[in-house]
């Protein structure tokens, strides 16, 4: 691709960086907008002109939402632990899961293989709304309502076929000689998958841990119909100022948003290389 | 995983000679299916058993949180949703936004990645292109909550832009049509982004030779676009295209965030009025036989995507 790029002229790299930038403020405008707000006072956030840079220091509506006692919503803290143990244990369960079947599919002769690798991805293409009715029934039946197992069942359910998928197609771009090598070297299979396949597919197994995370850490719908009071996630703590604000307060809003979104932001730039090659790679590579 | 670190400490002699019961599972012909059954058992309770009960359901009357008797219905509750108005006028408003977003999102997603493509080496191109990912990242509920607020008729950031550059003031999600455009235009600012890295990372395996000899051919930007661009991207494409429908299909976070279906029934998507209908409402059972009908819709659409890739590269 370089190549071609050294011909074109200064003034219209310069417009094409331009453009680039362009996409990125459009792109982070809005959420710099929003972290704004949350320093803002009530009379503040309803001014027009509208105040571009409240005083940073002005933190009360974190301290209110994030205190133990909490705004007129309850507290955000108990919401905000749930969230990240949820995210997390999920993330680890799926990839305890799907390492080895993405492993089993990419290097052991499996019959059917094809037919499994299609029931996988089917079940990727079910809207979530198809089926959380009957699995709102089948955690009732299993007395897992309104707990956190029963969330993160359903999340490693949701996550567990596009993992297995990512982490085959890359534990297939690992060169069988290595392993062969390994083998000969006195490791048994499973010694080759831990100390040889699993190190070289590191960047798929970062892939779907930050996918997954974010899934788990974003998600609305599951935990608005499967949890309620004690068990409810962050996503449902800030829904709720939607339908509570007879007198909008969106400095409070803003502050649950902010510690909402910036954790995914977070893991956006630190994953950020793993990112794009994880969704360009499970992309080009679909069947 | 933990039995990798236990079976390397055999000896590989020992092993030969007497496989131990692991050794024998683990590494032999059945160690595939050993490795897969986890993960397979999983998904077959989590993603099929619901799906069949679903269907099971669907015939009965069957109510989550009532304790009344079971009854099976026939098809009764498939009557009721053929006389349902607006379940039925959610199915439209979903139809309308498949229609208005998704050449948007391919289209747009396409130019974005041009430019994606243009900038690709230069100096920051890379944090400039994690930037632009990011409304993808976040959660669509915040998304909503947060475009409601700088959309305010009144006192949001929106409103006062168009008013310092002289243009007229709008109604955004206050008023029926509006509401409905303004909503798909926030989707697209989520989404968009992620049909461009799928575009980019199409076109950047694009060998660049081709473009090389088009433009030694004095190719112009349009036979760049239609004659090697659109044909090479097609399969790209068609995962962006099917990604994107599933996407819109589940369109209830944001909506969640910001209009909850209104004004009125202007951006009632169907996700929304299930979720209304089974746990608003706590009709269950219609519930399910709604949602079927919304997976049936999912896996059509999706199959029409799959075949004409196929075509095309039959």
């Amino acid at each position: 691709m370089n190549s071609i790029r050294v011909w074109v002229r200064p003034a219209k790299r310069t417009g094409i960086w331009l453009l680039a930038l362009l996409l990125a403020l459009v792109s982070t405008v809005p959420i710099i907008w929003i972290v704004l707000t949350s320093f803002k006072t009530y009379v503040q956030t309803q001014r027009v002109p509208p105040v571009v840079w409240p005083d940073l220091h002005h933190v009360d509506n974190y301290t209110s939402q994030f205190a133990s006692r909490g705004g007129t919503i309850g507290s955000a803290v108990g919401p905000l632990e749930r969230s990240l143990i949820i995210a997390t244990v999920t993330t680890a369960i799926v990839l305890a899961l799907a390492i080895p079947a993405g492993y089993a599919l990419a290097r052991y002769r499996i019959a059917r293989k094809r037919d499994i690798q299609f029931f996988i991805i089917s079940t990727r293409m079910m809207p979530m709304i198809a089926v959380i009715v009957p699995l709102s029934v089948l955690l009732k039946k299993l007395s897992l309502t309104d707990t956190i197992p029963g969330l993160i069942l359903v999340y490693v359910g949701i996550n567990l076929s596009f993992a297995i998928w990512l982490l085959s197609i890359f534990f297939q771009s690992v060169p069988p000689e290595v392993e062969q090598a390994a083998q000969i070297d006195g490791h048994s299979r499973l010694g080759v998958l831990w100390h040889v396949s699993i190190p070289l597919a590191r960047a798929g197994i970062v892939v779907v841990a930050v996918f997954t995370w974010i899934f788990a850490w974003n998600e609305l719908l599951d935990a608005l119909v499967l949890t309620t009071g004690a068990t409810e996630t962050l996503p449902v703590f800030l829904s709720k100022f939607y339908s509570q604000n007879l007198l909008p307060s969106y400095q409070e809003m803003a502050a649950v948003a902010t510690v909402q979104i910036l954790p995914a932001v977070l893991v956006t730039f630190l994953a950020q290389r793993y990112i794009v090659t994880g969704l360009s790679m499970g992309a080009v590579s679909a069947e | 995983m933990s039995g990798g670190t236990t079976l390397t400490e055999v000896e590989p002699e020992a092993l030969e000679e007497r496989p131990t019961f692991r050794a024998r599972i683990l590494d032999g012909e059945l160690g595939g299916y050993a490795l897969l059954a986890p993960a397979f058992l999983v998904l077959l309770a989590l993603a099929i058993w619901p799906l069949v009960y679903s269907i099971g359901i669907s015939f009965t009357n069957y109510e989550l949180a009532a304790s009344k008797a079971l009854k099976f219905v026939g098809l009764a509750n498939f009557r009721q949703l053929a006389n349902d108005s607006i379940f039925l006028g959610s199915l439209w408003t979903t139809a309308k936004y498949l229609l208005v977003v998704i050449p948007a999102q391919l289209i747009l997603g396409y130019v974005c990645a041009r430019i994606l493509v243009a900038a690709y080496g230069m100096i920051g191109s890379r944090f400039l292109r994690t930037c632009f990912i990011v409304p993808t990242m976040i959660t669509s509920l915040a998304v909503g909550l947060f475009w409601a607020y700088m959309l305010d008729p009144l006192i949001g950031v929106g409103n006062y832009i168009l008013a310092e550059l002289h243009l007229s003031q709008q109604p955004w999600l206050t008023s029926p049509t509006s509401a409905f455009y303004t909503v798909a235009g926030i989707y697209l600012w989520q989404w968009v982004p992620f049909t461009a890295l799928l575009l980019m990372a199409g076109l950047l395996s694009v060998p660049a030779q081709i473009y090389e000899a088009a433009a030694i051919d004095g190719a112009r930007w349009y036979h760049r676009v239609f004659q090697i661009d659109i044909p090479l991207l097609l399969r790209v494409g068609a995962i962006a295209g099917i990604l994107a429908v599933i996407e819109v299909i589940r369109l209830f976070d944001l909506i969640y965030g910001s209009t909850q279906g209104g004004p009125g029934t202007a951006t009632l998507t169907n996700a929304v009025e299930i979720y209304r209908i089974g746990f608003q409402n706590f009709n269950t059972s219609y519930a399910a036989a709604t949602s079927l009908l919304i997976l049936v819709a999912t896996i059509l659409i999706s199959q029409l995507f799959v075949r004409a890739l196929r075509e095309r590269e039959a």
